[in-house]
C-alpha cells in the first residue's frame, strides 16, 4: 500500500512556478547570448563574458528551482485552508493565558472561565 | 456572468463549493494584466517622481531606486487588478490553485505587453535589435512577471479562503522582493 502523500497548501503555486522557472531558464541563456549584442547595438557595451557567466549560473539556479517545485508538486497533495479557531483565552480571575477547553485554571484554581 | 447564473463561483459567504474559472476569467486576467503592462512600460513618467528625494543624495542611485524599490511597489499590486476584480467585484470563489493560474496569466500578459512597448522603443536601432530584445525579454522577464503574479494570486486565494486580507500581504511582499532583486541584478550587470 502506498503511503498517503503529505498535504500542503503551497502545492497550489508549485506547478505554475515550475513551468515559469523552466521558461525563465531559457531566458537566462538567451540573456547571456543576446544581451552583449543588443547593448553593443544601442551604444552601451557590457562585459560579454560576465553576462554569459551570470546567464549560465542563473539558468542553472532557475532550472534547479523549477525541478524542486515539480518534485514538490508530485510528492504532495493539495491541502486546503482550515481557519484556526481561538484555542486560548485568559482566565478572568488571574489573567493567565490557558487552553480554551480547560475547566479549571491551573494557575489560580478558578472555575470562572468563559 | 454565466458562473453566477448557474450558482457556481458566486459565494458571498465563502462556504459554497468553488467553481473552476471559465475561459472569460482567464481572458479578463490576461487582458487586464496586459493593459497594466502597457501603462507600466511608460511607467517611469508616472512613478519615478516617487523617488525624487533620492536625487538629493545621488543622481546615479536614482534609476536604481526606481527599478529596485519603486517599480515593484507599484507594479506588483497593479498587475493583479484583474484578480481583484473577479474576487471583490464579481464575488467569484475559486480554489487557491486556480487563483495562482489566473495570477500567472495576468503576469504573463503584463510582461508581454511591456515587452512589446520596449521592443518598439528600440526600433530606431534596427529591426534585428528590436526582435532580439523582444525574444530575450519574452523568455526572461515575461516569466518573471508570471512568477511574481502567481505569488500574488496565491495570496488572493488565501484571502478568499480565510476572509483575512492580511494573508495577501506575505505573498505580495515576497513578489515585490523577487521583482526588486531581479531588477537589482539587472542594474548591477
Amino acid at each position: 500500500m502506498k503511503p498517503a502523500r503529505r498535504s500542503s497548501l503551497l502545492r497550489a503555486v508549485t506547478l505554475p512556478l515550475s513551468i515559469l522557472l523552466f521558461w525563465q531558464a531559457l531566458g537566462w541563456i538567451a540573456f547571456g547570448l543576446l544581451e552583449p549584442a543588443i547593448s553593443r547595438s544601442v551604444g552601451s557595451p557590457v562585459d560579454a563574458s560576465l553576462v554569459l557567466t551570470v546567464g549560465i549560473v542563473m539558468a542553472i539556479v532557475a532550472a534547479a528551482l523549477g525541478s524542486f517545485f515539480l518534485y514538490y508538486h508530485a510528492a504532495t497533495s493539495q491541502g486546503d485552508f482550515v481557519p484556526h479557531g481561538k484555542t486560548v483565552h485568559k482566565c478572568l480571575n488571574c489573567g493567565h493565558t490557558i487552553p480554551i477547553d480547560t475547566s479549571t485554571c491551573p494557575y489560580c484554581g478558578s472555575r470562572t472561565l468563559f | 456572468m454565466e458562473g453566477m447564473k448557474a450558482g457556481h463561483g458566486l459565494d458571498p459567504t465563502g462556504f459554497s463549493p468553488a467553481a473552476r474559472p471559465r475561459r472569460a476569467h482567464y481572458v479578463i486576467c490576461l487582458g487586464i494584466g496586459a493593459t497594466v503592462g502597457f501603462v507600466a512600460a511608460f511607467g517611469e513618467s508616472f512613478y519615478a517622481p516617487l523617488a525624487f528625494p533620492v536625487l538629493i543624495f545621488s543622481q546615479a542611485l536614482f534609476s536604481i531606486v526606481v527599478a529596485v524599490a519603486v517599480a515593484p511597489l507599484v507594479e506588483e499590486p497593479a498587475k493583479s487588478l484583474g484578480l481583484l476584480l473577479l474576487k471583490e467585484e464579481e464575488k467569484l470563489t475559486f480554489e487557491i490553485a486556480d487563483w495562482t493560474i489566473l495570477g500567472a496569466l495576468s503576469g504573463i500578459g503584463f510582461g508581454f505587453m511591456e515587452n512589446v512597448v520596449y521592443a518598439l522603443g528600440v526600433l530606431g536601432y534596427g529591426v534585428n535589435v528590436s526582435l532580439s530584445l523582444f525574444l530575450m525579454r519574452g523568455l526572461l522577464t515575461a516569466p518573471l512577471h508570471g512568477i511574481t503574479a502567481t505569488l500574488t494570486g496565491f495570496g488572493i486565494g488565501l484571502w478568499q479562503k480565510s476572509g483575512n486580507a492580511r494573508l495577501l500581504l506575505i505573498p505580495l511582499i515576497a513578489a515585490m522582493v523577487i521583482h526588486g532583486s531581479f531588477n537589482l541584478l539587472a542594474s548591477i550587470i
